[in-house]
């Protein structure tokens, strides 16, 4: 089967910086994929070029075989996107943001309305949908976020950090609606620098670092590749190149 | 660890500001630098739209220049506009006219000269010096005549030369005590009108944080520093970086040179001047800004705030404009006289008025707005910490409690209708976008009325004509602003239209005309009533109407797109535009008024495609260009598009009518001036295009056609030669008068072959065909093609050309633009087309010189 989402020598510079280099990678169908790095990797700018909000400086980007900037507009249309820190309009209720959001991909309204209740029911976002976005705090705006992205039902949900800010009971809502979605043949790509999140919650990792991917696989294939009792804590310093310091390490032995 | 000190913070912060004002300062010194050596190497640079053009930065130096010396001038002029106006009620009959002395001199020997009956114009040459600096007609005028009637009457022993006075200079010096108390108040009225407008537009611009706090302000409330210590910091900051203190220096240096201070004395008091102004401003501010933000609800605060823009842009145009009109200047006058004397105690005319400040500069000068502004700053500082004892207030406006299970309900389908609906939504909930853009008519008529009130009270008495053409400026003007604002608001949540599958282009497009139909439902409107108030002038109003909607339908589409292209997202909290693209759609509608006014058919109707044809081009752009609108700011990629097409038209028509306009002057023949401008006009055009192109690397891609046919030109050769025969034909038998005014018409006489005959001839049967080509299918039908298919292109390309023709040649030049444009699309390339119409020029000349 042909993969969804098909990245090939992905390159984009800003002047002399260069976020993204020569980026290759391959995401299946039906898979959770987590994209793990340190801060400033390009994990963001790899996710905006996914969506077609940045132009590539070179090397192709395509989503179920669609250019990712050209065809912008089509790939919109299978994929639901929750930034890292959504903002919304001022003016607009969450209501009417989901239902904004629904008239845009041109959902009738009853399925706008059920889709809409039934996962803020979900988030336990239901009492706050009558209050102005912006005065959301930042794990409620990621909640609204998500509803939006997930409305039209896409077939690929890309989530930017999608933990940050979220309180526990969301954060398990939040893993239980990406499991359920891969279970109804969707795919889910998230970036997260929470390893133990990763380890619990995919199929499939890549770890990147300054821009290139450092190792990509299934967790048993990194396990096997870099020693196999390795966890994928000690795999990412590996990888990264960023070890914690020594002083680090030994507290971290004192501690068990 | 030890908290900071007091002072320690206090420093931080002015060092901050300091550095900020002096950066912004040394920025546009560095930014030319950088142009000149970016001009010359042209080397690749960091790929962002902040990146200006040269072009674009030049005009934005130039415009920033325009406005320093535009301020300069009107300061100059305004001030001792009312100086000028005291004088002239001194000058009544009954008293001796003091003059300055060599005037006095002047006017003592050409009145011996006129007794003598030498020279009369002597005489007028001596008053009028006296009145020249009068900046006004209508004070010069008024001047001129009591100064004339004055010597009628009483010869020269009515004037005499004033004492030099050490204190006061100009006009300032010829006045009484009494008088210059009144100009001097004046002056101070004049002070509190500025600053009290600017507090005003200040407070319409704090609108960026109506919903939320300063988010910079509940950043620095994390730090271990108390509250007054942090207002004062704040109020620190502004005092430094706000732009009031040099305004308000520069005035006070026009005003220091008016009273005749020492240049030491001077520069002394303009730097205590403006440093008081710009901490009596911050404090100012820096009180509204914590008041809305702690006090007012969010609909209250919208409420202020449009009222507040509204009424400060008032004011300052009112403050601009007023010495131009004899009314405005008498009734500001008549304020200040009647106003008492405690009213100029305040901070904004900083004392300039009061009675104490008159009798020269002495130390009050620089005591007292010292005075008012530290305690100004006192006061706003106590208040601010007063008003956050409780903490910052979140300014949230909640739903009450039932009305927060808000079920979702979609009221309509599909995206189009959520788009208007979401815009309908903004103008109810955002009172302060709808303020500041429905006052934007009223601030217009302001402007008319300010410019010239009695033009103003005729055109409202009676003129149709400018009746149609301001209701059509007002429209427009408010599309202008809507733009600016609607479009500031959208693109700070780009990422949420941008992950929505449609294209931003139809986004926007959807926004422009909602606000197309809001304009033109106030454009409508103001038709009714003039056509209610006029009612003999129905025709005239009919005749301009669906002009006014086609116009304002169009201009809505442009002036928002031009806006967006202009547009830098630079994070979710700052949207920048370039001015150009503010200004642009300004000129297009003045233009629009220009035409509107004459109201001939054909004129309008051209100027109608023209804008048509600039908004297909626009949309062709923002299609192209608006996918990269992104954050971090790129650049997208370099392209030969339909609008530089456009712009290559303008300059070949500006440049051809200022080349003839020269060359009349210096060649009396007509077919060589206009030959001559021809030539000009398209070889530079030519060149410069070229040479653009190429170092920009800008290139129209050209579709390869393997196989050269001859069918196409034979076709096209006879078809456009019938046609224009038949023309022709139905033009000689139709009138003279239609033969007049083509300008076909003009080679009748080249059998007696003079150079200007030979000249046009070869223009218009050579260059004007094959520069004509080039541009017409060469730029802008190649451009329009790659977004739109052969009829779109070929049509939209062929009603611009038949625009640019004169109105007796049109169907025949339709044709040929047709024909001309279908021969590139079958052959590939642009000489065939290039022959088809030298061709057909060449016929249609021959035609006319047949005798028959």
């Amino acid at each position: 089967m042909e993969a969804l989402v098909e990245i090939s020598q992905l390159v984009k510079r800003y002047g002399d910086f260069t976020a993204v280099d020569s980026l290759t990678l391959s995401i299946p169908h039906g898979c959770i994929f987590a994209l793990l790095g340190p801060n400033g990797a390009g994990k963001t700018t790899t996710i905006k070029l996914l969506m077609g909000m940045l132009q590539p400086t070179s090397g192709t980007l395509r989503v179920d075989g669609l250019d990712a900037f050209a065809d912008g507009v089509a790939v919109k249309e299978r994929v639901g996107y929750l930034p890292d820190e959504p903002a919304f309009y001022d003016f607009m209720r969450g209501s009417e943001i989901i239902r904004f959001a629904g008239e845009m991909h041109g959902l009738r309204k009853r399925v706008i309305q059920e889709r809409g209740s039934l996962l803020a029911e979900r988030l336990h976002l239901t009492d706050a949908l009558g209050e102005f976005a912006e005065n959301y705090s930042r794990g409620m705006k990621k909640k609204l976020g998500l509803i939006c992205a997930l409305l039209h039902e896409p077939q690929l949900l890309v989530l930017d950090e999608p933990t940050n800010g979220l309180d526990p009971q969301g954060t398990l809502e939040l893993h239980g609606l990406m499991r359920e979605s891969v279970t109804l043949g969707r795919t889910v790509i998230f970036s997260t620098h929470l390893l133990d999140q990763a380890e619990k919650l995919c199929d499939r990792v890549a770890v990147v670092n300054q821009g290139r991917i450092a190792a990509e696989g299934t967790l048993a294939e990194l396990r096997q590749r870099f020693g196999a009792d390795a966890s994928l804590e000690s795999l990412f310093f590996k990888l990264t190149g960023k070890a914690p310091s020594p002083e680090v390490e030994l507290v971290l032995a004192g501690k068990e | 660890m030890s908290r900071p000190s007091n002072v320690a913070v206090l420093w931080l912060f002015a060092r901050v500001a300091l550095r900020r004002a002096a950066n912004g300062s040394a920025l546009f010194a560095q930014r030319a630098a950088q142009n000149l050596s970016k001009a010359t190497s042209r080397k690749a640079t960091v790929p962002s739209r902040l990146q200006k053009s040269l072009g674009s930065r030049a005009f934005a130096a130039s415009f920033g220049l325009m406005i320093v010396f535009g301020t300069a001038l009107l300061l100059s002029r305004s001030i001792p506009s009312i100086t000028q106006a005291v004088h002239l009620d001194e000058m009544s009959p009954s008293n001796v006219i003091p003059m300055a002395a060599s005037d006095y001199e002047a006017l003592r020997t050409a009145s011996k000269l006129r007794d003598a009956k030498q020279s009369p114009d002597e005489v007028d040459k001596a008053l009028a010096s006296m009145t020249d600096g009068y900046g006004s007609d209508w004070l010069e005028s008024r001047g001129k005549e009591i100064l004339h009637e004055k010597l009628a009457k009483q010869g020269i022993g009515g004037f005499r030369a004033a004492e030099p006075t050490s204190e006061w200079r100009g006009n300032l010096a010829l006045l009484s005590a009494d008088g210059r108390l009144r100009a001097l108040r004046g002056a101070g009225l004049y002070l509190l009108l500025i600053g009290g407008s600017g507090v005003f537009l200040t407070m319409g611009l704090m609108s960026r944080n109506l919903s939320r706090t300063d988010p910079a302000l509940s950043w620095l409330f994390q730090f271990p520093v108390s509250r007054p210590v942090l207002f004062l910091s704040k109020l620190a900051e502004s005092t430094f970086s706000s732009s009031v203190g040099p305004l308000a220096a520069l005035q006070i240096a026009i005003l220091s040179w008016g009273f005749g201070a020492t240049f030491g004395g001077g520069l002394a008091l303009t730097l205590m001047f403006g440093l008081a102004a710009a901490i009596s401003a911050g404090a100012i501010c820096l009180a509204i800004e914590i008041f809305l933000a702690q006090c007012c609800r969010r609909k209250t605060r919208g409420v202020i705030v449009s009222t507040a823009a509204a009424l400060g842009s008032c004011g300052l145009m009112f403050a601009a404009y007023f010495p131009n009109a004899a009314p405005t200047t008498r009734v500001f006058l008549w304020m200040s006289d009647s106003l008492p004397s405690y009213v100029f105690w305040n901070p904004l005319s900083l004392g300039i008025g009061t009675s104490s400040m008159t009798a020269g500069i002495g130390p009050i000068w620089w005591i007292a707005p010292a005075i008012t502004a530290l305690g100004l700053a006192t006061l706003a500082v106590t208040w601010a910490t007063r008003l956050t004892a409780r903490g910052l207030a979140s300014a949230i406006d909640s739903v009450p409690v039932g009305a927060r299970r808000a079920p979702i309900e979609p009221a309509s389908e599909g995206f189009f209708s959520g788009l208007v609906w979401k815009e309908l939504l903004q103008l109810r909930r955002q009172p302060e976008v709808l303020g500041q853009v429905l006052s934007a008519p009223l601030i217009v008529g302001f402007l008319l009325y300010i410019r010239n009130p009695d033009q103003f009270v005729r055109v409202a008495a009676g003129d149709v004509a400018g009746l149609c053409v301001s209701a059509f400026g007002a429209a427009s003007y408010l599309l202008v602003l809507a733009g600016a604002s609607v479009l500031r608001t959208e693109l700070r949540t780009l990422w949420f239209l941008q992950c929505q599958p449609r294209s931003l282009a139809d986004c926007l497009r959807i926004k422009a005309r909602v606000w197309a139909g809001l304009a033109i439902a106030v454009g409508v409107c103001l038709l009714a009533a003039i056509v209610a108030t006029q009612p003999g002038h129905r025709a005239d109003v009919a005749i301009r109407a669906p002009f006014v909607i086609a116009y304002l339908w169009l201009m809505a589409e442009i002036s928002f797109g031009l806006l967006s292209l202009g547009s830098t997202v630079v994070n979710e909290t700052t949207v920048r535009m370039r001015r150009l693209q503010w200004v642009t759609p300004l000129l297009i509608s003045a233009q629009c008024g220009a035409t509107l006014y004459r109201g001939l058919l054909w004129e309008q109707s051209t100027l109608l495609v023209v804008l048509f044809v600039l908004s297909m081009a626009v949309r062709q752009k923002q299609l192209a260009d608006l996918p990269w609108l992104s954050e971090p700011v790129e650049n997208p990629p370099v392209r030969f598009d339909a609008l530089d097409a456009l712009l290559a038209l303008l300059a070949f028509v500006s440049v051809r009518d200022l080349c003839g306009g020269i060359l009349q002057h210096a060649v009396a023949s007509v077919p060589m001036t206009l030959g001559g401008a021809y030539l000009i006009g398209a070889i530079g055009v030519w060149a410069v295009v070229s040479i653009w192109m190429r170092s920009t690397g800008r290139r129209i891609p050209v579709p390869n056609v393997a196989r050269f046919k001859f069918r196409p030109i034979a076709i096209g050769l006879a078809a456009t030669c019938l046609v224009g025969a038949l023309w022709v034909g139905v033009l000689r038998h139709s009138s003279e008068a239609a033969m007049a005014q083509s300008n076909m018409r003009v080679p009748t006489t080249i059998g007696e072959g003079t150079a200007g005959n030979w000249l046009f001839l070869a223009t218009i049967v050579l260059a004007a065909p094959i520069f004509e080509e080039w541009l017409f299918r060469g730029l802008l039908y190649r451009s329009l093609r790659r977004s739109w298919g052969i009829a779109t292109s070929v049509v939209i390309s062929a009603l611009l050309f038949t625009a640019i023709h004169p109105m007796a040649s049109s169907v025949a030049v339709l044709c040929l633009a047709v024909a001309t444009a279908l021969v590139l699309e079958k052959t590939g390339r642009l000489w065939p087309s290039m022959l088809v119409h030298v061709g057909y020029n060449a016929f249609i000349v021959a035609l006319w010189n047949l005798p028959l």
